[in-house]
């Protein structure tokens, strides 16, 4: 299970770094929620994978996961929804403000063929 | 202690004429003035016993882990530069005053000032190699700021900066050189070194030591070839000029060597570098001098000259040498401080200071001509001036020393460079005040006193220490070289104007003859020589310059020049190679950690993970499906916690996939739906490579911590602690509002801020070009008419309540089941926006009446509440408190003041959220009418028709 | 007793998965937009309701509990299902379809609901229904 769990990992980066690269922010924008996928279950693999052990305290519970990676991530979710949100919008006022989504400063000069 | 008092008068100083600048030109000038006359007291109280052979030392730790110490020791060399530095600085303090204008700031000006001037006392005094070093580069910040005092000059930036490059780059070999000093002796401490002089001259190192320190005066004392920064200093206001390049701060290379003379002089590395380099800027300065037709310029020459002069005394290596120099050191700080000073008046009262425009300048300002005529024969070494003695007592301490085996080589440099001096100060004086007036120079008027005064005292005391040579000057020299010698057989000196006919007289005879001649000829033979005189070393350091900048700016573009891939190339490429170089000689093993079994659902899900970062990725290009694709990732992580003991993390996964699902549609409301093909076959095959490889990576990393064991220590205590201490049963939950509560705490203002960026985004966009965009908005895809279909919002109106219920619900048990804080405000959120969207931003807003701004600041409030709460009780701060309580019907309740710190995350997660998505919505509203008119516009012209 | 119940869940369970399944084959065979939408929409309803059904049953039957859980997915079913297909169908009928000439006429003064704000209060003269 725990090479599934490093090949999803893996997976995600890959997908999120591929769109990183690519030139409009839209795809970025997607790059970067990738990433979040991938680096939050990293962050959370740290605690080691335990099936059947969440970290609630109750009577007769059979042994808990580490509690602390799932502390960090969940609030890491929540900032990386805050700076996704902060992305987006940036990307939204760029493309309102410029009329065009480019994300380098090469070649703004020609006719911006994603132009509404 | 009083001692101390000394360097720290200017430097607290210096913030009274920054504080006082308000209360007017005066209230500075007196501040900065009080502040150096009460240095100069306390230093000269201190001057009887240093003459009676004593010194006073005091010494504070400052890094004693590299021998770092605040030490200070005052001895009659100190004396004697600390002495110039605050005299002349209160001189200058009062000229300044009366030279700059009256619309230029004069705090800033005297805060820098005595900042500078806090340094060089620093330098004087110091008697640590370490804190000396501090004092020197001090020395080279303060100048940069005093050159470029008048920043609107091109001139002045540019010599403030080749100032400091200059000069902090020879700072720079001076650590290394001072490093390295103190290294071969074993102790940091100056007055130590003297001791240990065998040693360190005996050392494989001396050398190097030598060389590095030698660069590091040498550039500041401007001696070539370092020299061509001083002359392009002079684009500093003339006050700065007389103080730091001619009085002081191009006296602490010399200064330096002087103190170090006991230590490093003496060897024949010593005698080549020193006196060699010191004997070619004498040479040079003083024949480059007559050339310069800018006043200022020909004394930066002249000045370089004199500092070539005493450089090549030290060099000597002998007794009469360090005496001569510090006579000269003496000399030369009064004679060249006065004519600074004048070509001040000069330029202050006649607006020009070339010699092409000058002339006849003795009728106007006779006073400031008689100043000028005795500083020139000082610098041209004329009796009966202080200039000449220190100049007889150069000529002969030059003729006893044989230079590359030559016995007369240098005396004869040594007389040439005289006769230089002679014909500059000539063409000086006969440019500037003989001769008849300029026509525009007839408006120039009488200075003040406050120009006249400090220049004309100067002059007189180097008159002075001429003429009463015995009384005044040889007792303040007797104390300075037994300073320097650093032990208590310095010889006795007696200093007279006639010391009957010798070779040093015969030789300012012919000086004085030859520069006559010079000077009188000069016209006939200048374009001669002129050209072939440019050794211009600016103009090799600015080439220097330039290419520097050129090559960096060649870097910045080729990895820095707009691209967001490029960069993420560099930085993952390197990243890369720095992770893979770290683990290349052992490489990556897996651990043997006991793994969990693989079942189907598990296979199926990473199928179905994979196929959906597939078509991500090839999707990536029609928006909306890749949007869709890239969420249905994210529900399958979320299924992921769940399945591996997580339920807080699947809940704030799935509630914050929604949310940003939400968010991106509605920006995709504007931005293109498709993104065009852009990239070629090679980009997309190296961009795929470069990705595979960083999920390689991750895939290793993570495959390698999960199948090895971890620490469990920490868990097992939170687990442990978390229901005594944190009063919850889930432990994710305590910890977050608990245990690491301030971190929760930091987090909310993160989030808080992230909205208040995105509102003034968004606010800014309602004016401006993308103002105007929405108010001209066509749609790119056809859309329905009918806003708010029924069906939905029958459903979402019912849903509402039970959504808050679920909201509250998902709160209160947060302590101690899967829950809280962050997950019940994204459920409110969830439930509110879609009424918002489902019945129009106008319908919700006027219904749901929540200042979300408010809201972020009511969370933030509650959140820092209840620990401050905490430690007015006494208690750190965000400590809980928690109590059970059975309440009849209700059951058994456990009330924590977490949950109010828990309401304050909601809170702010609910404000947030919300202020971001409203605002969003506003836009699209916007838009939306804009369109909405346009096409009613169209649809009555079609009827029209 | 008991083997009533476990042929009654089973029944249950078969009808559930049969749906299903049928649901997934029209998904993938039937030839537009409009068509497809259907299997689906009937699917989630009989097929996940009966396996739902079936879930409350056994759970009521051997725990002895009445499972909110299933109850409540089955609401949230109900009311999602047919409000998504919906706007799926409208979407479509925005992108391929022309208001004038794809649709059957509505017969009453007001045109199709989604190509409409609202029914206009002059529409009593039947002058917006006949286009």
């Amino acid at each position: 299970m725990e090479l599934l769990v490093a090949l999803a990992v893996g997976l995600m980066t890959a997908t999120g770094v591929y769109l990183l690269l690519r030139k409009r922010s839209f795809p970025v924008i997607l790059g970067t929620m990738m990433l979040t996928y991938a680096v939050n279950l990293f962050l959370f693999s740290m605690g080691r994978l335990a099936v059947n052990r969440p970290p609630v305290i109750q009577v007769g519970g059979n042994g808990y996961t580490d509690p602390v990676p799932q502390a960090l991530v969940l609030t890491a979710i929540v900032i990386s929804f805050g700076t996704t949100a902060v992305i987006v919008t940036l990307a939204l006022r760029a493309f309102l403000e410029a009329a065009t989504d480019r994300v380098d400063l090469a070649g703004t000069t020609e006719k911006d063929s994603a132009e509404s | 202690m009083r001692l101390m008092l000394i360097i720290a008068i200017p430097f607290f100083g210096a913030l009274l004429p920054m504080l006082l600048a308000r209360a007017g030109r005066r209230a500075c000038a007196i501040a900065t003035g009080l502040s150096t006359l009460m240095a100069l007291v306390l230093l000269l109280s201190h001057a009887p016993v240093i003459s009676a052979g004593q010194a006073f030392a005091v010494s504070h730790q400052w890094v004693p882990q590299v021998g770092m110490d605040l030490a200070l020791r005052l001895d009659g060399l100190g004396l004697l530069m600390a002495g110039l530095i605050l005299g002349i600085g209160l001189l200058i303090v009062i000229y300044a005053y009366h030279y700059l204008g009256k619309d230029e700031s004069l705090g800033a000006f005297f805060t820098y000032l005595l900042l500078f001037q806090g340094s060089m006392v620093g330098i004087a005094l110091a008697d640590n190699l370490l804190s000396l070093l501090v004092f020197w580069e001090g020395t080279s910040l303060a100048s940069f700021l005093l050159i470029g005092f008048w920043r609107h000059l091109t001139e002045g930036r540019q010599g403030a900066r080749m100032a400091l490059i200059v000069t902090g780059g020879g700072g720079l070999a001076l650590i290394a050189g001072m490093l390295l000093l103190g290294d071969i002796a074993g102790t940091m401490t100056i007055s130590e070194l003297t001791a240990r002089r065998e040693a360190i001259q005996q050392s494989s190192r001396y050398p190097l030591a030598l060389l590095l320190i030698a660069v590091g005066c040498f550039t500041k004392s401007a001696q070539f070839p370092f020299h061509f920064w001083l002359p392009q200093a002079m684009a500093a206001p003339t006050p700065v000029s007389a103080y730091l390049h001619s009085a002081t701060m191009v006296k602490a290379g010399v200064f330096l060597l002087a103190r170090l003379w006991p230590v490093l002089s003496g060897t024949e590395w010593w005698f080549y570098t020193i006196a060699s380099m010191g004997a070619v800027t004498f040479l040079l300065g003083s024949v480059v001098a007559l050339f310069k037709d800018d006043l200022k310029a020909l004394l930066a020459y002249s000045t370089i000259s004199h500092l070539g002069l005493m450089t090549m005394l030290l060099g000597l290596g002998t007794e009469a040498g360090l005496i001569a120099t510090l006579l000269h050191l003496l000399n030369h700080a009064a004679f060249k401080g006065a004519l600074f000073l004048t070509v001040g008046i000069i330029d202050h009262e006649t607006g020009s200071r070339d010699l092409r425009n000058l002339g006849g300048l003795w009728r106007i300002l006779p006073i400031t001509g008689a100043i000028a005529l005795l500083g020139l024969a000082a610098n041209a070494g004329l009796p009966p001036l202080g200039g000449f003695l220190s100049k007889e007592m150069m000529l002969e301490a030059v003729s006893q020393v044989s230079w590359w085996g030559q016995p007369h080589l240098l005396t004869a440099i040594a007389a040439i460079a005289g006769t230089f001096a002679v014909a500059y100060s000539a063409r000086f004086f006969a440019g500037a005040f003989l001769g008849e007036p300029g026509a525009d120079l007839e408006t120039a008027h009488g200075p003040s006193w406050g120009l006249v005064g400090p220049a004309a005292l100067l002059v007189v005391s180097a008159l002075a220490f001429g003429v009463f040579a015995q009384p005044l000057a040889e007792p303040i020299l007797q104390t300075a070289v037994r300073g320097a010698m650093g032990n208590g057989d310095a010889p006795t000196i007696h200093l007279k104007l006639w010391h009957g006919v010798n070779l040093p007289l015969i030789l300012s005879g012919v000086a004085i003859l030859g520069g006559g001649i010079l000077a009188g000829t000069f016209d006939g033979w200048r374009s001669l020589l002129k050209r072939r005189l440019a050794i211009e070393g600016q103009r090799v350091f600015r080439a220097c310059e330039w290419q520097l900048v050129s090559v960096s700016r060649h870097v910045t573009e080729r990895f820095h020049g707009g691209s967001l891939a490029n960069y993420l190339t560099w930085f993952l490429v390197g990243v890369l190679a720095l992770g893979g170089l770290s683990v290349w000689p052992s490489g990556l093993r897996s651990g043997d950690r006991q793994l969990l079994p693989i079942n189907v659902l598990a296979l199926l899900l990473i199928t179905c993970l994979a196929a959906a970062c597939l078509m991500t990725i090839l999707l990536h290009r029609r928006r909306l499906l890749s949007v869709l694709m890239a969420n249905v990732v994210g529900l399958i992580t979320s299924i992921g916690f769940i399945y591996f003991s997580a339920p807080d993390l699947a809940l704030t996964q799935i509630s914050v996939e929604v949310v940003t699902l939400i968010l991106i549609l509605l920006a995709l409301y504007f931005l293109p739906k498709e993104t065009v093909a852009e990239a070629s076959p090679i980009q997309r095959w190296r961009d795929a490579a470069l990705a595979g490889l960083c999920g390689a990576a991750m895939f290793a990393l993570t495959w390698v911590v999960l199948s090895s064991d971890g620490p469990t220590d920490l868990a097992n205590y939170l687990i442990e602690q978390s229901k005594p201490a944190g009063g919850g049963s889930n432990v994710v939950n305590v910890i977050l509002v608990d245990f690491r509560g301030f971190d929760t705490f930091n987090e909310i203002m993160v989030l808080a801020i992230s909205a208040l960026i995105i509102y003034a985004l968004l606010d800014g966009a309602m004016h401006g070009a993308a103002a105007d965009k929405l108010d001209h908005w066509e749609h790119d895809i056809p859309r329905s008419p009918e806003k708010h279909p029924a069906m939905f919002i029958s459903f979402t109106r019912a849903l509402l309540p039970l959504a808050l219920l679920v909201g509250v619900y998902m709160f209160l048990r947060g302590h101690n089941q899967p829950g809280g804080g962050f997950v019940a405000g994204l459920v409110v959120t969830i439930a509110l926006i879609v009424q918002y969207m489902v019945s129009g931003y106008q319908w919700a807003a006027e219904r749901i009446s929540i200042d979300y701004h408010s809201w972020i600041g009511w969370g933030i409030l509650l959140a820092a509440g209840t620990g401050v709460a905490s430690m007015i009780l006494g208690y750190p701060f965000l400590t809980n408190a928690h109590e059970h309580f059975d309440l009849p019907y209700l059951g058994s309740l456990d009330i924590s003041s977490a949950l109010v710190f828990d309401l304050g995350v909601l809170m702010t997660v609910v404000g947030a959220v919300m202020l971001a998505l409203a605002n969003l919505s506003r836009l699209g509203r916007r838009a939306e009418r804009a369109a909405q008119k346009a096409a009613e516009a169209a649809k009555l012209l079609d009827r029209g028709e | 007793m008991t083997p009533w119940v476990e042929f009654v869940v089973a029944a249950l369970i078969v009808i559930g998965t049969v749906f299903a399944l049928v649901g997934s084959i029209g998904l993938v065979k039937l030839p537009d937009v409009m068509t497809r939408l259907h299997s689906p929409t009937k699917a989630t309803t009989l097929g996940v309701g009966a396996l739902l059904v079936a879930s409350i049953i056994s759970f009521y039957h051997w725990k002895g509990k009445l499972a909110i859980n299933e109850l409540l997915i089955t609401l949230f079913l109900f009311l999602t299902a047919p409000v998504a297909a919906q706007f799926l169908a409208r979407a479509y009928l925005h992108l391929h379809c022309d208001s004038a000439g794809d649709l059957p006429a509505t017969n009453r003064p007001c045109q199709w609901s989604t190509f409409q704000c609202a029914c206009p209060p002059d529409a009593e003269d039947g002058s917006a229904a006949k286009p």
